[in-house]
């Protein structure tokens, strides 16, 4: 007899009883194996032989088994890409179902599946959940576009889903302009001519201003960060955008201190000329440094880096500050 | 016993949900049907892209009161391949037809012919659904019966099949047609039950 024997079982084994446990009829029993399913796959089981029986456990008003199904397909999509399109049907309805939290999940979920031949297909609920009455909806939707850039850039201009995002900028919620931005900026950095797909003018720029009031510090990297990639028509407008971001440099998050700063050293490169703007300018951002140096060894770093560039630029910068970079 | 049977009947069955797969070609209005079982009401839909799986109650009949977990899966045909992991363990298969479509008549049967002469298929009962008989130029069942080769599927195959005239923008037809479904799977189980006692 060849060794072959030992390669063959008669135990049905672990993922056939997953099988027939999910296609139970019972809710509860279903819900316990798709997490049971959950479970194997988070510590590195294949179960992705499980994938037609999981996907079928969609559709049911369960925002729980919803999520975990969604989970999985997440994970195993692109090595089924065949069955993948069975999915499709339920993102489409979820993204009209009357709950937003389901609609924002579909759309999120849909971002992460990444398989070309699904894509085309998602296009539709992705327009709809854009102009969702829900800015929860529409800040998740607008964070898919860079996504779906990623995989098809070609299907996303063809669209006219740049001009989507674009009106995005414009929303009334700051939450959604902040993800647009993020978006937009992403899509600009892979952009294959390394020209900006999408130009930001004067308009655009004060409505990122003003939501930058009153968004999240995360959405506030974001708009500083996209800002600092403008040119202003003229001084005026370059002087308006110092006064409105100089509040930031007062902000908690380090992030959001350094993004202002940049954008600030930016702006003072165009004001050259106004010597008095620039100086008091220079002054306010000598306090916001220095107190970064006394957090956390991480942001310490960070910050010693950027102070480094910084001091080639503006050398005086820190001229009054020298004690705080002494070792003693 | 007449009864028991009673009493079963009267029974909220949640746990006897049967399951029922409807398959047929792209646009013979399987999700119309699936919604008009639903909601009845007239639901405008666009192609399926995967599959739609709802609960529905016969209406009438020995039918009535019995749940069905119903799979309209799509029909366009990339996803036809896809059919068999839904026709696994099914108690029923719901073939609806375009009886206005003889273009593509051939095309129908042999995805049906496919579907009933897999192995894993065996015995299960198929009702075919003459859909759209408004429509002027729509096929009458005896004509479908030829059409789709059905007599030979029952001598030889040992399905049970029938087929049942019906609208599925108004409904028409469907309730009845899930009541044939529903005494053909119980004849089959009867079958079932009396050719064990035979070989024991």
């Amino acid at each position: 007899m060849t060794d072959s024997k030992y390669f063959t079982t008669t135990k049905k084994g672990e993922i056939f009883e997953l099988k027939s446990e999910l296609n139970n009829d019972k809710k509860e029993k279903k819900k316990e194996a798709v997490k049971k399913v959950i479970a194997s796959m988070t510590v590195g089981k294949d179960v992705s032989a499980l994938f037609p029986d999981v996907v079928n456990c969609m559709q049911t008003d369960n925002l729980e088994l919803k999520k975990l199904v969604y989970l999985y397909l997440m994970n195993y999509a692109k090595s089924q890409p065949d069955m993948a399109i069975m999915a499709v049907n339920t993102f489409v309805k979820d993204c009209e179902d009357p709950n937003p939290l389901i609609r924002a999940l579909a759309v999120r979920t849909m971002g992460c599946i990444r398989v070309d031949k699904i894509t085309e297909y998602l296009c539709e609920p992705l327009r709809k959940c854009l102009k969702d009455e829900d800015p929860y909806v529409r800040k998740t939707a607008a964070v898919c576009v860079a996504k779906l850039y990623d995989i098809s850039s070609g299907l996303v201009e063809d669209q006219g889903f740049l001009e989507q995002l674009k009106e995005l900028l414009s929303d009334s919620n700051p939450m959604v302009v902040a993800n647009a931005v993020a978006a937009l900026s992403e899509i600009n950095e892979s952009s294959p001519t390394g020209q900006p797909l999408v130009e930001l003018n004067h308009a655009t720029i004060n409505k990122l201003l003003t939501a930058l009031n009153e968004c999240t510090e995360w959405g506030q990297v974001f708009i500083l960060d996209s800002l600092s990639n403008y040119n202003p028509k003229d001084e005026r407008e370059a002087q308006s955008i110092c006064e409105r971001i100089t509040p930031r440099l007062a902000h908690a998050n380090a992030a959001v201190v350094l993004s202002a700063v940049k954008v600030l050293m930016k702006m003072m490169e165009i004001l050259a000329g106004d010597t008095e703007f620039c100086g008091t300018l220079s002054k306010k951002l000598a306090p916001p440094l220095v107190t970064l140096l006394s957090s956390e060894p991480e942001v310490q770093y960070v910050a010693l880096r950027n102070i480094n560039l910084i001091v080639q630029k503006k050398p005086d910068i820190l001229k009054h500050e020298m004690k705080v970079f002494f070792v003693n | 016993m007449g009864k028991n049977t009673s009493l079963l009947d009267a029974l909220p069955s949640g746990q006897g949900t049967l399951h029922v797969v409807m398959l047929g070609l792209d646009s013979a209005g399987k999700t119309t049907a699936l919604y008009r079982l639903k909601f009845d009401q007239y639901l405008n839909t666009v192609p399926t892209i995967g599959f739609n799986c709802e609960k529905v109650k016969g209406m009438i009949g020995k039918a009535k009161g019995i749940n069905f977990l119903v799979w309209d899966v799509g029909g366009q045909e990339k996803l036809r391949p896809l059919w068999k992991s839904y026709t696994r363990c099914t108690d029923g298969i719901v073939f609806v037809l375009d009886s206005v479509d003889v273009e593509r008549m051939e095309e129908a049967k042999m995805e049906l012919i496919r579907t009933v002469k897999a192995p894993e298929n065996s015995g299960v009962p198929i009702l075919v659904l003459a859909n759209k008989q408004d429509l002027p130029g729509a096929r009458e069942p005896r004509e479908l019966e030829k059409l789709l080769g059905l007599t030979e599927l029952g001598s030889g195959g040992g399905h049970l099949w029938h087929v049942q005239p019906a609208c599925a923008i108004t409904g028409d037809g469907l309730q009845e047609g899930l009541e044939v479904l529903y005494e053909m799977i119980l004849k089959r189980r009867k079958l079932a039950k009396m050719s064990k006692k035979k070989t024991r």
